[in-house]
């Protein structure tokens, strides 16, 4: 019979979950807001400024400072949720049987993937905020449309912490993770985040729009210069089914491992 | 909603009925019918690969049963999954502490879970904590504690929904006596508190001081089933002596109400009273021997067989 996990979670349960990563977050903070923001400030300023000065004309009617902010604003974020729902999940599930005291409890399998995918999705929001106060330092912020952006990646970091939460609970080893974050990052090079797609050949243009991440990068950058169309509407509307069926997919995988 | 008024009126806290576990070919459980009664403190008894910790995931609903039913708190596992974790408190084998928080913020985030108000996870932590001789600890790493007081924490945190059942599976393995004692004395006040109390052990010394009644089993079946005393007397009679070092000897027969055994170099003599003991043990002045009362390590030891080795 065909079963939809999503109308078994329990949002209070999830909440619980979300929570209990926030708490530890939130005790840890130091480590969590500083570092992270180091490593994307230098690449604006790599690409940015550096390569940017390389390129004379303007890609897209913009600045290549401003093409590329948006890339990596939506990148960082993106990894950050495809860690915390890999390797920082597993931590949780294996090393320190976290999941294993959660599940003692009333909280059903579904509830926790839900928690756990969202505190990965959420992180990558928080994560953008940060970033663009950075971002508005450059000077690359150029409508105030920009403030919807942590929504858009935190529903486009949604499917992809989905597709690693369903990774983390089919694996058996830890080292099973070089073939996904090999996978992972190399989409995130031909997402657009550091030139137009379609300056890719054919079949990888295909490929890289089959990507929700390629969507996000694209609706980020509309959001930030403030040129939205009903591209940017179509755009919107496929990141949220592809999150949705993602996160579905991906609440499959968790029962059979919890039992 | 509520279980049947039929099931709430049964003095039975958990009711298993041919309940069976299976793993590909390999049957964990095997149609296993057991009863405990509400506030009793119940054991399960067996060697590593018997089946009890399956069958406490199935009782505190972490693992589906392959058939059979098993109620508890009147509440089917297959169905009703939340509100027996609701009721139930477990402590588990391997410590699942949370390494990230300190030690009352564990109680306090696994409260959340139970749904109960913040301002009251406050209060309760802090008196189980102080149940638990923790009190001082409050804001200590779960990583800087010991063994036994990580233990003493995990049964806090047990506690902390108000189970009407408290399950520990192997609650004081590889603790030292001090501590093992100790978490004796805490698990008899909440005894007194009338919590039904489910605990495995390979503590056959702990089953006879903390259980009313328990169940031996082996590969997945139950073998023996009782009150300690009733378990030792039906078994093995009242009392023991052990002769070592017998190889290649023969047990003597000496009395009809004397049953030996012998398993390895140690000869095993079992008797209603001492004065049938004494004369066997004076045959061997010069071994090592041990007249003592029969304990249920004795019927453990006999039911799932001396010589097994693990």
């Amino acid at each position: 019979m065909w079963s939809c996990p999503l109308r078994q979670i329990d949002w209070f349960d999830a909440l619980a979950v979300w929570r209990r990563n926030y708490d530890v977050n939130l005790r840890l903070w130091k480590a969590e807001v500083f570092p992270p923001l180091l490593e994307p400030t230098v690449s604006i300023v790599a690409f940015g400024w550096g390569i940017g000065s390389l390129i004379a004309a303007e890609i897209l009617e913009m600045p290549y400072l401003t093409f590329v902010a948006a890339g990596i604003l939506v990148v960082t974020g993106v990894i950050r949720a495809i860690l915390e729902c890999t390797y920082g999940a597993y931590f949780r599930m294996v090393y320190q049987s976290t999941y294993d005291a959660i599940l003692s409890t009333p909280i059903g399998v579904e509830s926790l993937g839900a928690g756990e995918i969202l505190w990965g999705a959420s992180k990558a929001a928080f994560d953008s905020l940060l970033i663009m106060l950075i971002l508005l330092a450059f000077g690359v912020l150029h409508s105030p449309m920009s403030l919807l952006i942590p929504l858009v990646i935190l529903l486009g970091a949604t499917g992809l912490a989905s597709i690693a939460f369903a990774y983390t609970v089919s694996i058996s080893s830890i080292y099973q993770y070089n073939y996904f974050i090999a996978l992972a990052f190399s989409s995130l090079w031909i997402c657009g985040a550091y030139f137009p797609v379609d300056r890719l050949p054919l079949a990888l243009q295909y490929l890289s729009w089959s990507l929700p991440i390629t969507s996000v990068v694209d609706l980020s950058r509309d959001l930030m210069t403030g040129r939205l169309d009903s591209w940017s509407l179509l755009q919107a509307v496929w990141i949220l089914i592809s999150s949705l069926v993602f996160t579905d997919l991906a609440l499959r995988r968790p029962r059979g491992r919890a039992e | 909603m509520t279980p049947s008024a039929e099931v709430s009126a049964s003095p039975y806290a958990i009711e298993g009925s041919r309940v069976v576990k299976k793993y590909g070919d390999l049957t964990a459980v095997d149609e296993m019918d057991f009863t405990v009664k509400r506030g009793e403190a119940f054991g399960l008894l067996g060697p590593n690969g018997a089946g009890k910790s399956t069958l406490m995931r199935m009782i505190y609903c972490r693992t589906p049963l392959t058939s059979g039913s098993l109620l508890v708190e009147g509440w089917d596992v297959g169905q009703d999954q939340k509100k027996i974790k609701a009721l139930v408190g477990v402590v588990p084998q391997e410590n699942n502490l949370d390494p990230d928080l300190n030690v009352i913020e564990n109680l306090i985030v696994y409260a959340r879970y139970f749904r109960i108000p913040s301002h009251q996870a406050q209060t309760l932590a802090e008196d189980l904590l102080a149940f638990v001789n923790l009190g001082d600890k409050k804001h200590t790493g779960v990583e800087a504690l010991s063994g036994g007081m990580k233990r003493r924490l995990i049964v806090a945190r047990a506690l902390m929904n108000g189970p009407k059942v408290l399950v520990l599976d192997e609650p004081t393995t590889g603790l030292d006596p001090h501590v093992r004692h100790d978490l004796w004395d805490r698990l008899r006040e909440l005894r007194r508190r009338q919590i039904t109390i489910l605990l495995s052990t390979h503590y056959l010394e702990e089953a006879e001081q903390l259980c009313d009644r328990l169940i031996i089993m082996d590969q997945g079946k139950i073998l023996a089933s009782g009150k300690p005393k009733e378990l030792i007397k039906l078994n093995v009679s009242n009392f023991a002596l052990e002769i070592h070092e017998m190889d290649g000897l023969k047990p003597l027969v000496s009395h009809p109400e004397v049953t030996p055994e012998v398993h390895g170099a140690t000869h095993y003599y079992f008797a209603p009273s001492l004065e049938l003991l004494t004369p066997l043990m004076n045959q061997y002045p010069h071994h090592q021997s041990l007249l003592r009362p029969a304990n249920l390590e004795d019927v453990f030891l006999k039911l799932t067989g001396r010589s097994r080795l693990e």
